[in-house]
């Protein structure tokens, strides 16, 4: 398919590319810094649960170059919720900017604004708290006991489900009646698996600086994913309209979710508003793993009930999620647990799913690459690899006989959506059969399976795992983009959309300049500033190609027209006899117009006009990209240490735009699996404290932890997507935990069910 | 104190704290270049080269570069080239995503292919193993570097 | 944590002039060689650096007897790359230096800084293996083992260390060198060194020792008497790796277990041992 496009399906270079390799400032903090800024520093929590009785900053105030404290006695006490998500957000208002109470190690207490760091942190140590200690609740059965602690005991939060419980959300959806489908069903399999705490741990850490333009207006620029939903929340928690915030976004250092919440633009920006003077926050390595987000950790049951052929009759999946101690994305992503993943089995007509997420006084979950999804795959696709042993099916063929195909729907798109009811969805691609194909043939399946090869004390598996996802929110997501001509022929796109490293500014105007007939050069992109580029929602739910993609490429069409009229009186023809080809507009016969022969014309000549035309698209499908996913492992059987040797990914995301921007987000999702899947870990002591705060404890994968990593993008076509695309970023992370779970079954017989797989959780599980 | 440093073959005087990092003291200098990843010697995002040698620029105080020639990304490139090989690989390959490692990155496997100019794979990752970057998985970057090692002993044969 | 404010930074440019500087034992002062350990960790009421560049050595001085001298300034890829210690003990240096930290840390820490800070090392335990000794300044010149340094807390005490020596190697010995760790850059939740002398027909010396247990480096001399009475025969390995397991000291720690730490003591003893034997009968 991709071979009837010039621009898209070609790897080219990034279009911020030279900024970055050269090194220029791009990232917020590299930019020129305002005079007269105030470094903001924040003071948080040294306890799990606490109720703050008194606060005394007159010392810190006294301090040199001190311009502003800020704690709950003089900031607005409005309960918001930080993720940064569409209007209205569905994730309770349970947050404060600064509360009375302290709910996890890391809430915030107090914030200086200074003239310089030294100052605002020396501030920061004079400041005199007095807690009265509450008992902190750091387990999901300790939220859930009868007579635990109540976290959020305020008055008045707004939609917690039941805060006397210690529950934040609560969802469940079904189609059919599951528990009879599961006594109907000849075999049946039971997996109940743990995931533990994670952290997104982009390089660069969350950094705000703000200011007052000439006019007065709050100008935030942020590395964020999401700048219109910061504009808004941070007019409703500051009591700024929308007109008087200007939100940008320059180059961001990596994002993963985590940056989806507006987590401190409040703090600069309050300060801005109160003092007139510019100021900066910027998060430190340790406050980015203490008081920023995590992935939620996760208790889920799944069952599957199978008839003796092997068809799937049942699925039942039981979630209990750990939100910390606010509930920001708690619903959404507890939703995301069975909607991305139960549709992947359509054939059962028995489904249930019921979750709960409850509160903590642990580190707040948030979005995260795979967003619930990823916990999810875990019990479901290794249970799958029981059902299929206690069936005799090889795994390979059972997958093929019950995943959902194109034409084929699954009555949980429209019984789970997000935090609430779904969209019903027909799958319109689906070459998940052909990723299975080629990965089986490259990672040696037949030849490996079962064989458990040993080279000392370490024997040899092979393992798999079949995946979904989606494209974008149907019904809710929106992307816009703007598309103007200038006078040589080339383009301006503006784009709401956020490109946190993504590569989407690139793949953006490949696609208008596929439409336009110009090359990716002409385009020129200017993405994510609330005052000059259109709406968009943002980077997150994988929705940046198919949302933001599909309103490039009709704005690009609606230009396109435009550009036909104007050379339609220029060439005296009929428009509809007229192509664009190659920079030009080409007739029928020899007759031909260039476009810089049109951009002069229209903006000084005879027919003048400003070519340009925005366009905007709210999807009414998600349409889900598929993921095979092989390993080989070697399991030391006398240390427990997993080995991943080799790994492959097959995908089918549609048309890929940009095939190496797309091989690199599934190369990187997938290393950040493997990190989650053997080493990454938050490990917290008993009263709440964590113990992993920087990158010396809290390992992230280096080179040398890859295993020899091949990607393969399978032909496919979306028909209902820009140029045929669908999804690339977050699918591949769901992969890595049930495909090297179900590794070392091959290699040793026993199942793990709590991640992360280190060696010594290993050894133990082989040691009984 | 007042230190004078050479960076990127431009003499540089400034008065610093004499706790000061030679990641901060760079940094409020203008090379914005060097980032501040983590601050612990974790990361790899503030690398620079000391004589030639990379080094994490967080881990020295800024007096200890006295007299030392200090490289950051800005000096890399020769003054007639647009981009060294490593940029232009970098591009190629497609190991660039958010592009915050990138610098360190580069710098890293250029002390790397000076001590051995034609690395396996496995050499690369080994060079590399305290460069941090969380969006590509290394393939693309290892790729990059084995294409640059080509590019740059191809030149020193002909040159 | 709150970091130092540093008033005052000195380059002496000997060593009587730098003992000067810390001999009165005054908290507030350090000496700085690399800075990789200083910069982020030293301690909020440190205000005096006093850079040792200038004054300590910093190269790699193979003696005609076969021992090595090592200047105390000398980083980590210096000692990586010098061959002198490539051939030492079987290459047992390089072996456990390519595996410290990384090349943007190895590149500017020292030997002397290293053994100073007496923290989680994965140097420690190959020179305790090596029967190394360091040179230490305190007014004037002592040479010591690595033991000692440490036993008698020499390294807490006001002190220049400015040399490490390797002695003279016996000629048929081998070393090896195994750690642990989550990662490929990452401090080991365990290490072993082990080094034999063995003559063809009877083990000379024997020495096994575990570190990052997590605490200071331990020799099994129980299990090194197995060795030396038994040999390098797989049997007498294993005994020798549960002995072993048994001498060696561990702690919980979040990173790993006792239990499991004490596990890894005799997988590792074992591989090393073996290791060593494997080295022996290759040459
Ligand atoms: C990111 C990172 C990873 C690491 N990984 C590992 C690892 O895997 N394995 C491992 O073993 N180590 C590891 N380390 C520790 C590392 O080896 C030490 O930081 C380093 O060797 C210290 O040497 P330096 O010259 O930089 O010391 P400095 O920071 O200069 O000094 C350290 C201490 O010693 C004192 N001192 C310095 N020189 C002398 C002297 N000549 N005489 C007396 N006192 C002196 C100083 O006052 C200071 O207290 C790691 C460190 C970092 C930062």
């Amino acid at each position: 398919m991709a071979d009837k496009f010039n621009v898209v399906g070609i790897s080219a270079h990034r279009v911020d590319g030279r900024g970055l390799v050269t090194g220029k400032p791009v990232f917020v903090d590299d930019l020129p810094k305002h005079p007269g800024l105030l470094h903001v520093a924040l003071l948080t929590s040294p306890h799990a649960h606490a109720r703050i009785t008194s606060i005394d900053t007159r010392a810190a105030e006294q301090v040199e170059g001190i311009a502003l404290v800020l704690d709950h006695r003089n900031t607005p006490h409005r309960r918001y919720t930080t993720a940064g998500q569409g209007y209205p957000e569905p994730s309770p208002y349970d947050s404060r900017m600064f509360d009375t109470k302290v709910r996890w190690v890391g809430d915030r207490v107090a914030a200086v604004a200074a003239d310089t760091l030294e100052s605002a942190e020396r501030a920061l140590g004079l400041i005199e708290v007095d807690y009265e200690m509450l008992d902190p609740v750091l387990s999901i059965d300790e939220a859930l006991a009868d007579g635990a602690p109540v976290i959020h005991d305020e008055d008045d939060a707004l939609d917690v489900w039941d805060a006397e419980r210690n529950i934040s959300a609560h969802m469940v959806a079904s189609a059919g009646d599951a528990e009879k489908g599961l006594a109907e069903s000849d075999v049946v399999v039971e997996v109940t698996t743990e995931t533990h705490y994670a952290q997104h741990a982009p390089l660069e850490p969350h950094v705000v600086s703000t200011f007052l333009d000439e006019q007065g207006r709050l100008v935030i620029v942020s590395s964020t994913q999401v700048p219109f939903h910061v504009r808004r929340i941070i007019g409703r928690l500051l009591d700024v309209p929308v007109h008087g915030i200007r939100v940008i976004k320059p180059r961001i250092g990596g994002g993963f979710g985590v940056k989806q919440e507006v987590l401190i633009e409040d703090l600069p920006s309050l300060v801005t508003l109160r003092t007139g003077r510019p100021a900066q926050m910027v998060y430190t390595r340790e406050q980015e793993f203490i008081s920023s987000r995590t992935r939620h950790p996760m208790r889920i049951r799944v069952r599957l009930g199978a008839k003796d052929d092997g068809t799937l009759h049942a699925l039942a999946m039981d979630v209990l999620s750990n939100t910390g101690a606010y509930g920001t994305h708690g619903l959404t992503v507890l939703s995301n647990v069975g909607s991305k993943t139960l549709p992947l089995y359509n054939k059962a007509p028995h489904v249930s799913f019921r979750g709960d997420a409850v509160y903590t006084n642990l580190p707040v979950g948030g979005a995260y690459r795979g967003y619930g999804a990823t916990q999810g795959y875990f019990p479901l696709e290794t249970a799958v690899d029981r059902l299929a042993g206690e069936l005799g099916m090889d795994a390979l063929e059972w997958r093929s006989l019950n995943h959902i195909r194109e034409g084929e729907t699954s009555p949980i798109f429209v019984a789970l959506g997000e935090g609430r009811e779904g969209v019903e969805q027909t799958i319109t691609s689906c070459e998940l059969d052909e990723c299975i194909r080629l990965g089986a043939e490259r990672i040696g399946w037949s030849e490996k399976r079962g064989k458990r090869e040993r080279e000392g004390s370490k024997v040899h598996g092979v393992g798999m795992s079949v995946h979904m996802q989606g494209s974008g929110i149907p019904m809710i997501d929106m992307g816009a983009a703007t598309i103007k001509m200038n006078d040589d022929g080339s383009f301006n796109l503006l784009v709401g959309a956020t490109d946190l490293g993504t590569g989407s500014d690139t793949i953006l105007a490949q696609i208008a300049a596929e439409v336009l007939a110009v090359p990716l050069e002409s385009v020129i992109v200017t993405s994510s500033d609330t005052d000059i580029t259109p709406f968009d929602v943002g980077a997150y739910a994988s929705s940046t190609t198919y949302v933001s993609g599909m309103a490039v490429q009709k704005a690009a069409e609606e230009v396109r027209e435009q550009i036909l009229e104007v050379a339609a009186l220029m060439l005296e023809a009929d428009p509809g006899e007229l192509e664009l080809v190659d920079e030009r507009v080409v007739a029928g016969d020899d007759r031909s117009v260039s476009l810089a022969n049109i951009g002069i014309r229209t903006l000084y000549g005879v027919e003048q006009q400003q070519i340009g035309a925005t366009a905007s698209f709210v999807p009414e499908l998600s349409p889900p990209p598929f993921l095979a996913s092989f390993c080989e492992v070697a399991v030391d059987e006398s240390t427990g240490r997993v080995d991943v040797l080799r790994y492959v990914a097959a995908i089918d995301c549609g048309t890929a735009i940009n095939p190496k921007l797309a091989e690199g987000q599934l190369e990187g999702a997938i290393a950040n699996g493997i990190g989650f899947a053997l080493f990454e870990e938050m490990i917290f002591d008993a009263e709440g404290h964590p113990k992993t705060p920087d990158f010396a404890r809290y390992k992230i994968p280096g080179p040398m932890d890859m295993p020899e990593l091949e990607t393969i993008l399978v032909d496919s076509y979306e028909p209902t997507g820009p140029m045929g695309a669908k999804s690339v970023s977050e699918i591949g992370i769901n992969a890595p935990i049930p495909t090297i779970a179900n590794a070392i079954y091959d290699a040793t017989g026993v199942w793990l069910t709590e991640t992360p797989f280190t060696p010594e959780r290993v050894w133990r599980a082989l040691n009984g | 104190m007042r230190i004078t440093l050479r960076i990127n073959d431009n003499e540089l005087r400034a008065e610093i704290a004499p706790g000061a990092t030679l990641l901060e003291t760079l940094r409020a200098n203008g090379y914005t270049s060097v980032k501040d990843g983590c601050a612990n010697g974790d990361c790899g995002t503030c690398a620079v080269l000391l004589d030639g040698r990379a080094a994490a620029s967080c881990l020295l105080f800024a007096a200890q570069a006295e007299g030392k020639e200090i490289t950051t990304i800005e000096g890399l490139a020769g003054a007639d080239e647009a981009y060294h090989p490593l940029q232009q690989t970098m591009l190629d390959a497609g190991g660039v995503q958010c592009g915050y490692c990138i610098p360190g990155m580069i710098l890293t496997a250029s002390d790397l292919l000076a001590l051995n100019p034609s690395p396996t794979r496995a050499d690369i990752a080994e060079y590399l193993v305290g460069n941090l970057c969380r969006c590509t998985g290394y393939v693309k970057q290892i790729d990059a570097i084995e294409m640059a090692a080509a590019i740059l002993s191809e030149g020193a044969i002909d040159g | 944590m709150s970091r130092p404010s540093i008033a005052e930074y000195h380059r002496p440019s000997t060593v009587e002039e730098a003992w000067s500087h810390v001999s009165d034992g005054s908290p507030s002062v350090r000496i700085l060689s690399g800075g990789t350990d200083l910069t982020i960790s030293a301690p909020p009421d440190v205000d005096t650096l006093v850079d040792v560049a200038r004054c300590l050595d910093h190269s790699i001085e193979a003696r005609r007897d076969g021992s090595i001298r090592i200047g105390a300034m000398t980083t980590f890829t210096d000692m990586l790359l010098n061959d002198a210690l490539g051939s030492y003990a079987a290459g047992v240096m390089p072996e456990m230096l390519s595996d410290l930290g990384n090349p943007l840390l190895r590149n500017i820490s020292t030997i002397g800084g290293h053994l100073a800070r007496g923290k989680l090392s994965d140097v420690v335990p190959v020179l305790v293996a090596l029967d190394a000794e360091v040179v230490v300044y305190q007014g004037d010149e002592k040479q010591m083992t690595i033991q000692r340094y440490y036993d008698e807390s020499v390294h807490r005490s006001p002190h220049l260390l400015t040399e490490v020596v390797l002695p003279v190697a016996v000629k048929r010995s081998a070393a090896a060198f195994l750690r642990f760790a989550r990662t490929a850059f990452d401090f080991p939740m365990l290490n072993v060194c082990c080094r034999i002398d063995f003559d063809g027909h009877m083990v000379g010396a024997a020495r096994i020792v575990c570190g990052a247990t997590p605490l200071r480096s331990q020799r099994a001399s129980g299990a090194e008497s197995w060795i030396r009475e038994h040999g390098l025969e797989a049997r007498a390995i294993e005994a020798a790796a549960r002995r072993a397991r048994e001498e060696i000291h561990t702690r919980d720690g979040w990173v790993a277990s006792a239990e499991y730490r004490s596990h890894l003591v005799e997988v590792l003893t074992s591989r090393c041992l073996t290791e060593v034997a494997r080295r022996l009968a290759a040459r």
